[in-house]
């Protein structure tokens, strides 16, 4: 079974991501913070996470640099957008979305999303990363 | 970028770049390249938005400044053509940062890019000398639209913001002749003539009408207008624009005169 570690600190979000993601056959670990995350990483064998880039303490993007630097083939997926500030929402082609998400590409994300993704982009960006459970034979890079 | 590999070679020939994901608005030769500085306090999103930047073939950062300080020492020293500044938490009031950058360079354009866009904000930015105001949430080619004529010294927003000011203008224009739209032609003569101290009998005369009616026009328009007395009306007529040349009532041939 493919283990995925979902880092994202809004708790509805985060508990939706690991129903969806138990739903179809991962066994998901989460994490509010980037700490919390790495803090799983260190634990137990994680072949994929998925992480926020906005987060309280250490952001996204530092916490990317860190995974890649301490696990090479750890899969990464960075996301972020669909925040709201005041009466608006980031919406997935502005300037604050695409600048964090190549942000999170450069830091070293394998594959990036754009909030609100539809679930079929998230399973479609994992399977390209990752094909089969308990495989990470024949890599696709997704986007 | 201290480790921003925008190629996509290094851990894996297969990986996503940004140039894959955002490919440039402009491509080609570019001839002279706009010298960009970045100023803003957020690490991630600075980094970002300089990888998006490059990607367009036209434009090149500089340099990055975490906080107006360092901004200012950086556009002494390198005179870019267009500074993008986030004045938000950067100590002092965005017009303030945008004054202090026009002050310290003669001559260099400011974009301020902002979460924040109430009017107020705006207008105090271009009146501090900023020369183009776009929204953190615009779209990118939006940014890179009003950064390629800000450069050039255009007056530049993005959707949104010119959306606010157009409403905020449109709102203004209305508030300052609140009625006298909604007057009928006569009733706007009758003003007029009052405002002009015309006797209600050569108004009368004018509009062809008996001197009671037109003291009746002058009740009800009093009342409707909130008006108390002549001087009122003379100040509403003038406010209202009545006293202008009234293009409803202009004929060919006092339009010629």
């Amino acid at each position: 079974m493919t283990t995925l570690v979902v880092i994202e600190d809004e708790a509805l979000v985060r508990d939706a991501l690991e129903r969806l993601l138990v739903q179809v056959g991962y066994d998901v670990a989460t994490a509010a913070t980037a700490l919390e995350g790495l803090a799983v990483l260190a634990t137990r064998p994680v072949q994929i996470v998925l992480v926020d880039i906005v987060l309280p303490g250490m952001n996204g993007v530092e916490a990317i640099k860190r995974m890649r630097r301490d696990y090479s083939d750890l899969r990464i997926v960075a996301m972020s957008g669909g925040g709201t500030f005041g009466r608006e929402s980031y919406q997935p082609e502005s300037i604050a979305t695409q600048s964090y998400l190549a942000a999170a590409l450069t830091a070293g994300a394998d594959a990036v999303l754009a909030k609100p993704f539809e679930s079929r982009e998230l399973l479609s960006a994992l399977h390209r990363l990752v094909p089969a459970p308990d495989s990470l034979a024949g890599r696709q890079f997704a986007v | 970028m201290d480790d921003g590999d925008i190629s996509g070679e290094g851990k894996s020939a297969h990986k996503s770049t940004p140039a894959e994901i955002w490919p440039g608005f402009k491509r080609g030769s570019a001839g002279e390249r706009l010298r960009l500085l970045l100023i803003d306090p957020h690490e991630v999103l600075r980094r970002g938005l300089r990888i998006l930047l490059e990607l367009e073939s036209d434009l090149v950062v500089e340099a990055e400044a975490s906080s107006l300080s360092e901004g200012l020492e950086l556009a002494t020293a390198l005179q870019p053509a267009l500074a993008i500044v986030d004045p938000a938490q950067l100590g002092v009031a965005g017009a303030e940062v945008v004054r202090r950058l026009v002050v310290a360079v003669p001559g260099i354009r400011v974009l301020v890019l902002s979460l924040h866009d109430s009017l107020e904000q705006v207008q105090a930015a271009f009146n501090a000398g900023a020369v183009a105001y776009v929204r953190k949430f615009a779209l990118r080619a939006d940014l890179l639209h009003a950064i390629r004529q800000a450069a050039r010294g255009a007056i530049m927003t993005c959707p949104g913001v010119t959306d606010s000011m157009l409403r905020a203008w449109l709102d203004s224009a209305a508030s300052r002749a609140p009625l006298a739209p909604k007057l009928d032609d006569d009733e706007r003569r009758v003003l007029k003539l009052i405002a002009l101290g015309a006797p209600t009998r050569e108004i009368a005369a004018q509009l062809q009408r008996g001197v009671k009616a037109v003291e009746k026009y002058r009740i009800n328009l009093m009342r409707r207008l909130g008006l108390k007395n002549a001087a009122a009306i003379t100040q509403f007529a003038i406010s209202s624009g009545l006293l202008a040349k009234d293009p409803v009532r202009s004929s060919p041939h006092e339009s010629a005169e």
